[in-house]
C-alpha cells in the first residue's frame, strides 16, 4: 500500500507536464531560478539511510511497529556428553526462551534486522542404573546468547543466524542405593554456540509468530553436548 | 592494543575450556558407593591415592577406556595371517576405545560423581586400587605385576563368532592384559563394577597371569596342553585360577572392615548375581564344598572345552578356595595363608619351586600337573606348622587328596572330617 503511495508521488508531475503540453504558453521572461532546491528529506522515496539515519529510523518503525520482544517454547533432543563414551547420552528437552531484537535500538540496517539477544532455559532429566542402584538427574541450562541474523531473500520471513553466548549449567538429582537417597547437585560454566533458521511471519497487526529450527553445541565445563530442536512462539 | 586485547580474549577462552576439569591432588577425596558396616551400599567419601587425572579415571593402577570393541571370531580374515600373539591381540581389539570422561563436581575439594556411570567408574577405580594394595601388602608381589591395568568399561565384546554382544559379565583377557566390564542388561541389583569382590576376583586373574604365566599374552601351558582328549593340566590350571581368584576376593573383603566397611564376605556374588550362585561359591559352606568323585574324574579325564564349558572349573576352584579359607579361619592365620598362596605363585628357589616352575617342568607332559602336585606347592609355602597342618587337613578332606600326593604335609596333619569321605 505504502509503495503505491510513493509511486503516485512520482507520477503526479509527469501527468501535470503532459496536461500542459497542448496549451503551450511562451514565456516572455525566463522564470526566476529557485532560491533553493527542495531537500531530499521531503521525498521519502529517495531517502538515503546513511545520509538521513533519523528519517530511516522513523520509517522503519512505521514498517514494523512491534516492540521486538518474543517468547518461545523450546523442545528437542539433547545429546549429552557420555561418561563412558559409548554414543551420546540423549534425552528429550523442553524449555523457554525470551528474545529481544536488540538491533532495533540502533534502528538502521543491518543492525536492526541482524542483532538479536536470546535468553534461554533448557531442561532435561533422566534415570539410569539398575533397580537397586540408580541415579536421577535434572539438567538445567541457562544461557544468554546474542545472535546475528541474515535475511534469506528480499521480503522473506526467514533468517539464518549464527549464535554464541554463555551461561550456567545447573544439575540437580540423586544417587539411590537401596533405601538410601543421596542428593547430588552442581553448577558448571556454560558456553553456547550454534546456528539456526528463524521465521517471523505476521499473524496480526502487531503480532508475529516465531518458528525456529536450530543446532547448538554446549561446552559444559569440560563436557561437550549437542542439542537439536525447534521452537515456537509469539513476537510482539 | 586492540590485537593484544583480542589475544587475551582468545587465551581466556581457551583456558575456560579446560579450567573446569577437577585437578589431580594426592590423595584425591572421592565419593564412591561402598558397603558400610551394616552391609548397606551407600555413597561414602574415600581417599584415592593413585589418581593422576580424575576426569579420565587414569592413575598408576588403572586407566579406563570407553567404547572399546573386542571381536574374537574364528572366521575373521584379520586372524588368518597373524604370526605373533601381539598381532593376535591387535586383530581382536577392533577398537581400543577412548579415555572415559567422568562427570565430576568438585564440592569443597571432594569429587562427587554426577551420573550413574561416573559413580560406577569412580568406585571401580577405587576398588582396583584396593585390590592392588591387597596384593602389594600381602606378599612380595613385584611392582611390575601391579602396573597400570587397562579397564574396558562397557565395551562391545563378541566371543567365538557370536553376533550377540556379551552382557552382564566381567572378564580378564590376557591377550589385552585388561579387565572388561561389559554392559549390563539383566543385573538389577549391584552392578559388577561396584562389587568389591568381583573387582578383586578379576584383578586376581591378572596377578595370576603376571606371576604364574610370567605375564604371557597367551600362556604357553594353555597352548602346549591344548590337545584332543584329556587336558588335565589345563583343567587344573583353570580350576586353580578361578578358585584362587575367589579366595583373594574373600580375603581382601576382610580389609574393608578397617575402612568402616562390612568385613569378610564369603557371599560377595549374592549382591550382583543372587543367592543361588552365592551358595554355589560360598567359601563358608564347608560341608557343601566337597569335591565329588565325578568332578575328580572330570578334572583328570575331560577335555578342557567340555570341562570349562559346563563351569566345572568354578566348582573345583570353589572346593580349593574353601579348603584354603577354612584353614586360615580355623587357625586365625588368614594373612599367613594369603601370603603362602601368593608366594607359591612363582618361586625361583630350586628346593621349593612355585606353580610357575612346576608348570614349566610339566610342559612336555601335562599329566605331571595334577591337583595334588599343584596344591602341594601351596602347602610347601606355608611356613607356620599349625597352619600347614590345617591346610593339609582341609585339602585331604575337601579335595579328597591322599597324603601321598601332598609330600609337603607333615605327619601331624589330620584329615578334617567335614566331608566325611575317605581318601581317593
Amino acid at each position: 500500500m505504502k509503495r503505491w503511495w510513493l509511486v503516485s508521488l512520482l507520477l503526479v508531475p509527469m501527468l501535470a507536464l503532459a496536461q500542459s503540453d497542448p496549451e503551450f504558453i511562451p514565456y516572455d521572461d525566463p522564470p526566476p531560478p529557485p532560491e533553493s532546491l527542495p531537500t531530499r528529506e521531503y521525498d521519502p522515496g529517495l531517502i538515503d539511510d546513511h545520509l538521513y539515519p533519523e528519517a530511516s529510523r522513523s520509517f522503519s518503525r512505521l514498517d514494523d511497529p512491534n516492540t521486538g520482544l518474543a517468547f518461545e517454547g523450546v523442545t528437542g533432543l539433547f545429546f549429552g556428553d557420555n561418561a563412558h563414551r559409548r554414543g551420546p547420552d540423549f534425552r528429550f528437552t523442553g524449555g523457554l526462551r525470551a528474545t529481544w531484537e536488540v538491533g532495533r535500538l540502533f534502528g538502521v540496517p543491518p543492525w536492526r534486522e541482524g542483532l538479536v539477544l536470546d535468553g534461554t532455559w533448557w531442561a532435561s532429566g533422566r534415570r539410569d542404573g539398575s533397580d537397586f542402584i540408580f541415579s536421577r538427574e535434572a539438567l538445567h541450562l541457562f544461557t544468554l546468547a546474542p545472535a546475528w541474523h541474515f535475511p534469506l531473500g528480499e521480503g522473506s520471513a526467514w533468517t539464518a543466524y549464527l549464535q554464541a553466548g554463555a551461561g550456567i549449567a545447573y544439575q540437580t538429582g540423586s544417587i539411590t542405593t537401596g533405601q538410601v537417597v543421596t542428593p547430588v547437585a552442581g553448577v558448571r560454566p556454560l558456553i553456547q554456540y550454534g546456528l539456526g533458521l528463524r521465521a517471523r511471519p505476521q499473524i496480526g497487526e502487531r503480532l508475529h509468530m516465531t518458528i525456529r529450527v536450530e543446532l547448538m553445541r554446549f561446552r559444559r565445563g569440560y563436557l561437550d553436548d549437542t542439542w537439536a530442536g525447534f521452537s515456537l512462539g509469539l513476537a510482539f | 592494543m586492540r590485537r593484544t586485547t583480542a589475544r587475551s580474549v582468545l587465551v581466556l577462552f581457551a583456558l575456560s575450556l579446560t579450567a573446569c576439569e577437577p585437578p589431580a591432588v594426592s590423595p584425591t577425596p572421592v565419593m564412591v558407593i561402598a558397603r558400610d558396616a551394616n552391609g548397606q551400599y551407600r555413597p561414602q567419601q574415600v581417599q584415592v591415592r593413585s589418581l593422576t587425572r580424575p576426569v579420565t579415571l587414569e592413575g598408576t593402577v588403572a586407566r579406563f577406556l570407553g567404547a572399546g570393541r573386542v571381536v574374537q571370531d574364528p572366521e575373521d580374515p584379520a586372524l588368518q595371517n597373524v604370526a605373533t600373539y601381539e598381532q593376535l591381540a591387535d586383530a581382536i581389539l577392533k577398537n581400543e576405545g577412548s579415555p572415559v570422561r567422568a562427570h565430576l563436581y568438585n564440592q569443597s575439594g571432594v569429587m562427587w560423581p554426577a551420573d550413574y556411570h561416573s559413580w560406577n567408574m569412580a568406585t571401580a577405580y577405587y576398588l582396583v586400587e584396593r585390590a592392588a594394595d591387597y596384593f602389594r601388602d600381602t606378599s612380595s608381589v613385584p611392582e611390575s605385576a601391579l602396573d597400570q591395568t587397562p579397564i574396558y568399561y562397557f565395551p562391545d565384546v563378541r566371543f567365538n563368532g557370536s553376533q550377540e554382544a556379551e552382557r552382564d559379565n566381567a572378564f580378564y583377557v590376557s591377550l589385552l592384559d585388561g579387565l572388561l566390564f561389559v554392559p549390563e542388561k539383566d543385573i538389577e541389583t549391584v552392578p559388577l563394577a561396584l562389587n568389591r569382590g568381583v573387582m578383586v576376583h578379576e584383578y586376581s586373574h591378572r596377578i595370576f597371569n603376571k606371576l604364574v604365566h610370567r605375564g604371557a599374552l597367551m600362556p604357553e601351558a594353555l597352548t602346549r596342553w591344548d590337545t584332543v582328549g584329556s587336558t588335565q593340566g589345563i583343567n587344573v590350571l583353570q580350576s586353580l585360577n578361578e578358585g584362587l581368584a575367589d579366595y583373594h576376593a574373600v580375603s581382601e573383603s576382610c580389609r574393608s572392615a578397617l575402612e568402616g566397611g562390612y568385613g569378610c564376605d564369603t557371599r560377595f556374588l549374592a549382591d550382583t548375581f543372587g543367592e543361588e550362585l552365592a551358595n554355589e561359591r560360598d567359601l563358608a559352606l564347608e560341608s557343601r564344598q566337597c569335591l565329588s568323585e565325578a568332578l575328580w574324574v572330570a578334572v583328570r579325564d575331560e577335555n578342557h572345552n567340555d570341562f570349562t564349558g559346563r563351569g566345572a572349573h568354578y566348582q573345583v576352584g570353589t572346593v580349593i578356595a574353601t579348603a584354603l579359607w577354612q584353614a586360615g579361619q580355623k587357625t586365625g592365620q588368614q594373612h599367613a595363608m594369603e601370603q603362602a598362596v601368593l608366594d607359591a605363585y612363582a618361586d625361583p628357589d630350586l628346593n621349593n619351586p612355585g606353580l610357575a616352575e612346576l608348570i614349566e617342568a610339566s610342559l612336555a607332559d601335562q599329566t605331571q600337573f595334577t591337583l595334588g602336585a599343584a596344591l602341594d606347592r601351596i602347602v610347601a609355602h606355608v611356613s607356620d606348622p599349625p597352619l600347614r597342618d590345617a591346610v593339609c587337613g582341609e585339602l585331604m578332606d575337601q579335595v579328597g587328596l591322599d597324603r601321598s600326593v601332598l609330600p609337603s604335609c607333615y605327619a601331624s596333619a589330620q584329615v578334617d572330617g567335614t566331608c566325611q569321605r575317605g581318601p581317593r
